[in-house]
């Protein structure tokens, strides 16, 4: 398994040293508001902090939604089968990479955070606690498109993936123009209405979170060890 | 060089480059600070602390050109998920029964009833729940320590102090290792953590109580190390120490009707400090030396067959 994860990290190493100058960059970027603009206030910095998040994330996901793509050749999923535990190990590499990654990122991104907060002299909280949900999501998205990725290799999986967003942006664009955009209705009050969401005392939604995001994670990852040899239909030999 | 020679000149490598970066850091923010955890930049500093550990284990491999062979980071999940769950689930345990020794001893009569019955099960659950994805989630910093500690300074502390008699060469490793670990944190303690700034000798008693406890928590984590073959449960352990004992401590003592006099006594006293690291000490060298005497067993078999 250790060997398998090394391989990803071999096999990706293009990809990580790309992604990592664009992650230093938007780190950077939520510091140099706190020290060019001394009198930002709390607001500015959280709304700082979460567009860099949502930067971070995306630059995150667009390597982790290539991270199959090395491996899908017939001989190496022949190869991987034969091999004891073979199967779990190859899809467990893949997770145990996505997760790491986007923890170890993510674990960073609060140091920074804080330092964030320290310089402006604001409580950079509700930063982290909006970062520690796009962690969620974005682990839940991997958890939902990595089995339709493997089921039915990258390409078609893909466009499975291209499917639901596209769904949900409808969804988004539909409540956009008929559901209730009251607490939409500035910037701010946006963000207060987000922060109060996220403060609030006893709000199950967000202490369930975490955990539910790790079992689904867990359930996808058995899916995907169950349907990794109908995938190879769809690979090149 | 002999084998103890080298690994005596990489561990003095490893440990000056541990202590001098994180006391760097922490002479940065003393400078700029002061003893004190009241500001922004104490969360950054102990956290940007846990990473130095493992940033000096690379450092001390590149250097010494030693390689990356006998690091503990294999990962064999099957077979070793026990260590994770033990690691997960024992600082919950340990939250628990620091919060029913607090009741018994420093609280009034029917603390514990109280505490026990005024219990939400949906937010206890939730609660501990939240906590266990965030110490998963917050992995890297609990691999921060422990790839140095016991990915680095233990073997080498066991090569250093080998000899026939293979119990006291490892209590000595186990003694020295945690004293070490403990004086890393001095800084931090002299800052208030963990025991506060408010207590007969300050801050050397803390430091001092410190090691013990580093001695204890370090015989735990060495065992889980030592079972699984790798640093990771050891991790995860750690995180779970950090993230869940005194969260669900706390939060259970919550529960309990008190005057905020008490509340307040019980917030910033000694002796709520001094049980909550005696009782964790205790759960914790307890489940370490289990660990080790099943763990000798199970290779005694295996041998055997």
């Amino acid at each position: 398994m250790f060997g398998l994860l090394y391989k990803e990290v071999i096999v990706h190493k293009k990809q990580l040293i790309m992604i990592s100058p664009v992650i230093i960059f938007f780190t950077g970027w939520c510091i140099v508001p706190s020290i060019t603009t001394p009198d930002l206030n709390e607001w500015e910095l959280i709304l700082v902090l979460t567009l860099c998040s949502i930067m971070t994330i995306l630059t995150l996901a667009m390597l982790e939604m290539g991270i199959f793509e090395a491996d899908e050749i017939k001989k190496w999923q022949a190869y991987i089968a034969s091999t004891p535990d073979g199967i779990k190990n190859q899809i467990a590499s893949k997770y145990v990479f996505n997760a790491a990654l986007s923890c170890s990122v993510v674990s960073l991104l609060t140091i920074v955070y804080q330092a964030a907060g320290a310089i402006n002299g604001t409580d950079a909280t509700i930063g982290i606690i909006i970062l520690m949900q796009l962690l969620w999501i974005q682990l839940l998205i991997r958890a939902l498109e990595t089995p339709f990725i493997i089921c039915f290799g990258s390409k078609q999986g893909n466009l499975i993936r291209m499917i639901i967003m596209g769904a949900a942006i409808f969804a988004f664009i539909v409540y956009g123009l008929f559901g209730d955009l009251s607490v939409f209705g500035s910037l701010k009050d946006f963000l207060e209405w987000m922060v109060d969401f996220l403060t609030k005392s006893n709000n199950y939604i967000l202490m369930l979170t975490p955990a539910v995001t790790w079992v689904l994670y867990y359930i996808s990852y058995r899916i995907s060890c169950i349907l990794y040899l109908k995938g190879g239909e769809h690979y090149d030999k | 060089m002999t084998n103890k020679k080298l690994a005596a000149k990489r561990l003095i490598i490893f440990l000056l480059l541990s202590f001098g970066m994180t006391y760097a850091l922490f002479f940065i923010y003393i400078i700029n600070i002061g003893w004190t955890m009241d500001s922004s930049w104490y969360g950054v500093m102990t956290a940007s602390g846990m990473l130095m550990p493992a940033a000096a284990n690379i450092l001390t491999r590149i250097i010494t050109k030693e390689g990356f062979e006998n690091s503990f980071l294999r990962m064999k999940i099957s077979g070793n998920i026990r260590y994770f769950a033990i690691g997960m689930i024992l600082p919950v345990f340990s939250g628990v029964i620091i919060s029913v020794v607090v009741c018994m001893t420093i609280l009034p009569k029917g603390s514990l009833g109280n505490m026990f019955s005024n219990i939400d099960a949906a937010y206890f659950f939730s609660i501990i729940t939240y906590l266990f994805g965030i110490t998963v989630a917050g992995t890297l910093f609990g691999f921060g320590e422990e790839f140095g500690w016991r990915g680095y300074m233990t073997p080498k502390l066991e090569i250093l102090f080998d000899s026939e008699k293979k119990r006291l060469s490892q209590i000595i490793v186990f003694i020295i290792g945690g004293t070490i670990w403990g004086l890393w944190h001095a800084p931090i303690i002299a800052c208030g953590h963990n025991f506060g700034k408010d207590y007969p000798g300050y801050p050397w008693l803390g430091i001092g109580l410190m090691c013990i406890s580093c001695i204890c928590f370090g015989i735990y984590l060495t065992a889980l190390t030592k079972a699984s073959g790798s640093v990771l449960p050891a991790a995860l352990a750690h995180m779970s120490i950090n993230n869940i004992t005194n969260s669900l401590s706390s939060t259970l003592l919550g529960n309990i009707k008190m005057s905020d006099e008490i509340a307040e006594s019980l917030n910033s006293g000694f002796s709520y400090k001094l049980i909550d690291m005696t009782v964790m000490s205790a759960v914790f060298l307890a489940a370490g030396v289990l660990i080790m005497i099943t763990n000798a067993k199970k290779k005694k078999i295996e041998k055997t067959l």
